[in-house]
């Protein structure tokens, strides 16, 4: 569980940080390219969504406030499966995900088999909580306060 | 709230902050610059003493790059003596045909016919894209667009054209190019049709003032 807790969080700590040190203009472009949001929307998401990523990704690494994270993390990886199945249904020719920044290109078909695995490990990491708390800084906070 | 927790939550979040700032202090790359070589001038076109300077990134296969290309072209023939325009290549691997249409282009350009053969062959992308093997189809581009085919086949198979386009393709990712279409519009980048096209809206707007 601790793992699978680090390995999930590495992810989406990957993928946040590779948009934050690539210019902001490619990813909101992959964002218009799945026609769902446009203007400051768009604009709006292509600037907080790579820090969502990646803060609560270290905060997952860590065990910070580890329910919250995965939380926030599991609500996010849920729009990713709906925005990319939309463009798988409607057809929409997005080359490239856009997940990772250009560090590497996944297709859509791709990127929604890995959201679709991380939804299921997340799910795991949610309901089987109290085991993912091993070596975390929450279960560091809650033995001092004892 | 734990004040040792929440302590530690400020001091992640300060580290976040400062890693992303760190890593893009480390990472900040020039922006796009006209390129003078004489190369570069045979994929260049307009007045050089234009107010808008657009250096733009394409892979012929791609399909925004088309519609991008033909918007540009529309624009450049309103107002031709306003843009200067020059292409550089970024092939994209996941199109099958990227890398070997920019070769020909770039054969192209150095028989001082790059915008003519640039036109066919995004005019015919949806041709040529399907196929497995496209080298006649761009050989009758070629011809069309009034090229030496002698001299296009001792091109070719110069080592060099392919070390040329790699090379500028690396050095355009080094700029933060990952997608195209790209452009640096007065050395602003502008990533994607919508933002492309809003940009020379917002541009030529302000001329009209």
């Amino acid at each position: 569980m601790f793992l699978l807790r680090l390995v999930v969080a590495s992810i989406f700590i990957l993928s946040g940080v590779t948009k934050l040190t690539q210019p902001y203009q490619n990813f909101l472009s992959v964002i218009q390219s799945y026609q769902i949001l446009s203007g400051g929307g768009a604009a709006l998401a292509a600037r907080v969504m790579p820090w969502v990523e990646f803060i609560f990704g270290v905060f997952l690494f860590l065990g910070l406030w580890l329910r919250l994270s995965a939380s926030v993390l599991w609500m996010l990886n849920t729009v990713f499966i709906g925005v990319v199945a939309s463009a798988l249904i409607r057809r929409i020719p997005v080359g490239d995900c856009g997940c990772f920044g250009g560090s590497f290109s996944l297709s859509p078909s791709q990127v929604l088999f890995l959201d679709i695995g991380l939804w299921a490990a997340f799910a795991v990491l949610i309901v089987f909580h109290k085991r993912a708390v091993l070596f975390s800084l929450d279960n560091h906070f809650e033995n001092l306060k004892k | 709230m734990n004040r040792n927790k929440f302590t530690a939550t400020i001091l992640v979040v300060t580290f976040c902050v400062l890693a992303v700032w760190g890593l893009k202090a480390l990472s900040r790359a020039p922006i796009g610059k006209m390129d003078t070589g004489k190369r570069a001038l045979l994929r260049s076109k307009g007045n050089p003493g234009a107010a808008l300077w657009i250096v733009e990134y394409l892979d012929f296969q791609c399909a925004g790059c088309k519609v991008v290309s033909s918007f540009a072209d529309d624009m450049f023939k309103k107002y031709p003596s306003a843009m200067y325009v020059q292409t550089r290549f970024y092939p994209l691997k996941s199109h099958s045909h990227g890398l070997r249409t920019a070769l020909y282009a770039e054969c192209a350009a150095r028989q001082g016919r790059f915008w003519a053969f640039h036109d066919l062959l995004f005019g015919h992308q949806a041709e040529w894209s399907v196929l497995q093997d496209a080298d006649a189809v761009f050989h009758e581009y070629a011809r069309q667009a009034g090229l030496s085919l002698t001299k296009l086949d001792a091109c070719l198979k110069n080592p060099e054209i392919e070390k040329v386009v790699l090379e500028e393709k690396e050095a355009a990712a080094a700029l933060g190019v990952h997608l195209t279409p790209t452009f640096f519009m007065n050395g602003k980048m502008v990533v994607g049709l919508t933002e492309i096209i809003k940009e020379f809206e917002v541009h030529f707007a302000e001329e009209k003032k």
